[in-house]
């Protein structure tokens, strides 16, 4: 299916009174590019077309309803209407759907209406069409609006945009929220079951517990809604300030040669803390009598010969019809082997003495205490090499910032301070999400002492366990924990397929647009895209190729989904230097249906030309503001009507030429 | 005419499964590495309607416990 945008109105707003449209002959056209000079309204549009679509507008505050108004016409109402076409020519279907924002000023609230049926007419809400019921939240969307870093953030290390854009896209999300509902009614079916006195207070410890785990469920959302702003203010300063260092051309790369040197001994540190971490979990490495106690242990398990014969044999033995020895069992002899059998070690239980017994064999004291020291001499080298390393990087930083201006310097600091904000916040995320700790321990103690989700669901899913055991529903458990391991095999099968596939599509598209012999492709995709070439890893290509993969793996994302949705990019080729624009543009129209950039004048060097569709397949859209500052703009004006959209604050022009012969004037007056 | 082509819920929901092959074959796969094949089916259908939002919440216990019922099988 093809889900097109058809054009936009708007009225009343902070972006201009509009009317745009991308039809011509009746069909949406494939390259769409929208040039409007800067503080027109650019990012306003975006949202608005990711609000219609997602309805978003529904969570916002007055005051984020209010930013809204026109500040020149100060209405009390503003109206943005979003028209898509869908058209799926297997299913002989060509739909109108329309998503109707009215704001109201003075309340300050937004109602929304839908065209979803031209028979009954525009209704109110927002009623998306079943069609597309799974695709339209803010996840989906996106995947195909392209804003602000957007690029960066598919192919940056620690980042998981692609894996969750895939997760939402393919309804894996939706698979991880059956789980909570499945803990919900389990956990409302056993408040059901009657219970005396001690299942009672089980049941409160459990709850307790469970209350305790939607806490911090709701801690870690509000880490993640914290990081959302944070990391794109991250992701600005740390641009800037990298503008401001690419001044600084010596510094900079001497810099990045301490960075890459702290980030190896970093690494090196953690490959260290674990094996000395792995090191004091062996407990022969504690004390010279613990030593002594289980080679004892072991001793005295061999003299007298355990852990000896199973139970299980001596109950094979009974099922037989006579003895080992010939003698013919009766049911006398029969009842008396079984009832000894108990006193006898099952076979789990002789396999783990036996374990014991091998692994007491295979170390001694004397051989570990030669090792001991070592990987904690190591663990302290590569801790004092780590911390010279970082104080170079930092005493850099502050060479560096005592070169630049008193400006500079401030955005420095705040580039400073923001990335603390978020490295502290994504500590408390990471920590909040560990799973390392005994169960065993955590759940004996209060629930407030345990912080970490994944050890707080198991100690719940054992409180369960205990409780179905007293309630008798452990089938009842088991089904549901049963059901809950298949949901969790499927989605995580179908993750890695997924991530599989779309790196071969990726790939397979990238090759089609960079130019041929370029040595980048997808090496996989993890949380984030790894980039890289012949097996080797590559942290980020060039702005080009960065784009280009990014454009690659949505349209791979859109395509393998079945429903076709329009790119929708801001900026598109910012990063680009000529050349790269050229190549990215004689591509384009063969990797999405529908592409709508939003672009300032200085983006079409290189860019427009090479987009060389056929004039039906494109339109040029020039969109200013009807203000004085712009006269010269409005007297170049072609004369045709039909060209040229008038409204009481802004002009719409849809003439090639003039689109290609828009030129800020600032840019001019500064040349 | 538009509507026709997805008026039953049936049609829709074949539609969207044909778009997420993926996740119901490796549902199935899963049910019968848990010994569970019998209830792909059923499942399947539960995450069909939940992803395309048509599993109210006053059917949700009776779908979860007609699952509970296949996997205890």
């Amino acid at each position: 299916m093809l889900v097109s945008i058809s054009g936009w109105e708007s009225t009343g707003l902070r972006c201009p009174d509009t009317k745009v449209s991308f039809l011509k002959g009746g069909n949406p056209c494939g390259i769409n590019l929208v040039q409007m000079p800067n503080g027109t309204g650019k990012s306003t549009i975006i949202e608005l077309i990711s609000a219609a679509l997602t309805n978003s507008a529904s969570n916002w505050d007055t005051r984020k309803i209010r930013e809204f108004r026109s500040k020149l016409q100060e209405s009390d109402s503003g109206q943005f209407i979003l028209t898509l076409l869908l058209n799926d020519s297997d299913q002989e279907l060509n739909k109108k759907v329309v998503f109707q924002m009215d704001f109201d000023f003075v309340s300050g609230t937004v109602n929304l209406s839908t065209l979803n049926d031209s028979t009954v007419g525009l209704e109110i809400g927002w009623r998306v069409p079943r069609e597309l019921t799974a695709f339209l939240n803010s996840k989906c969307v996106e995947v195909f609006v392209f804003k602000g870093d957007k690029v960066q953030n598919l192919i940056e290390y620690g980042r998981d945009d692609a894996e969750s854009s895939i997760k939402h896209f393919f309804g894996l999300s939706h698979v991880d929220e059956i789980h909570e509902i499945v803990e919900k009614d389990f956990m409302s079916r056993q408040e059901g079951v009657r219970t005396d006195k001690g299942q009672a207070r089980q049941q409160g410890v459990l709850n307790k517990w469970v209350e305790w785990h939607k806490e911090l469920e709701r801690t870690k959302h509000d880490y993640e809604e914290k990081l959302i702003p944070l990391r794109s203010s991250y992701d600005d300063l740390r641009a800037r300030v990298s503008d401001i260092m690419d001044g600084m051309i010596q510094n900079k790369s001497q810099l990045a040669e301490y960075e890459a040197d702290r980030d190896k001994a970093k690494e090196q540190l953690s490959s260290g803390s674990q094996t000395a971490f792995a090191a004091i979990q062996n407990p022969f490495f504690i004390s010279q009598n613990i030593n002594s106690s289980m080679t004892s242990l072991k001793r005295n398990l061999d003299k007298m010969k355990l852990p000896g014969t199973s139970g299980e044999f001596f109950k094979e033995i009974a099922e037989d019809d006579a003895c080992i020895c010939g003698r013919t069992f009766d049911q006398q002899s029969r009842d008396y082997l079984l009832e000894n059998s108990q006193s006898y070690l099952s076979d789990n239980h002789i396999a783990i003495i036996n374990g014991i017994k091998s692994d007491i064999d295979n170390h001694s004291y004397l051989a570990v205490e030669q090792e001991k020291e070592k990987p904690f001499e190591k663990l302290t080298m590569l801790q004092g090499d780590y911390y010279l390393k970082d104080d170079r990087v930092t005493r850099q930083k502050t060479l560096m910032r005592d070169e630049s201006t008193p400006m500079q310097q401030l955005l420095i600091d705040e580039f400073q301070e923001v990335t603390l904000q978020k490295e502290n916040l994504e500590n408390r995320l990471k920590y909040i999400q560990n799973e390392d700790g005994d169960i065993r321990i955590m759940g004996r103690g209060s629930h407030r002492d345990c912080k970490k989700i994944p050890l707080v669901k198991k100690i719940i899913k054992a409180k369960q366990e205990e409780l179905a055991q007293i309630n008798d529903t452990v089938q009842e458990f088991n089904a549901k924990e049963k059901f809950k391991r298949i949901l969790l095999l499927a989605s995580e099968s179908t993750l890695e397929k997924l991530k599989v596939e779309l790196c071969a599509q990726s790939n397979s598209k990238l090759k089609t647009i960079l130019p041929e012999g370029t040595p980048l492709e997808i090496l996989e995709i993890k949380e984030h895209i790894q980039l890289g070439f012949n097996g080797k890893k590559q942290h980020l290509g060039s702005g080009g190729q960065n784009v280009s993969v990014a454009y690659s793996f949505a349209t791979s994302l859109l395509e393998r989904s079945g429903v076709q949705f329009p790119l929708i990019v801001d900026h598109p080729v910012t990063a680009l230097q000529e050349s790269a624009r050229r190549g990215l543009g004689q591509k384009l129209s063969s990797i999405c249906h529908q592409f709508i950039g939003f672009i300032i004048d200085t983006e079409k060097a290189g860019f427009v030309d090479s987009l060389n569709p056929v004039d039906e397949q494109a339109t040029y859209i020039t969109l200013f503001r009807n203000i004085p500052g712009n006269q010269h703009f409005i007297d170049l004006l072609p004369d045709d009507n039909q060209l040229v959209f008038k409204s009481e604050n802004a002009y719409v022009c849809t003439d090639k030429n003039f689109f290609k012969n828009f030129h800020d004037v600032e840019s001019d007056l500064s040349e | 005419m538009v509507e026709g082509n997805f008026s039953s819920k049936e049609n829709y929901i074949g539609e969207f499964m044909k778009l997420d092959k993926t996740l119901s074959e490796s549902i199935q796969e899963a049910c019968a590495q848990e010994g569970a094949p019998q209830a792909s089916p059923a499942i399947i259908r539960l995450v069909e309607r939940y992803i395309s939002n048509e599993l109210p919440d006053s059917e949700r216990s009776s779908a979860l416990q007609s699952i509970y019922n296949l996997l205890k099988e």
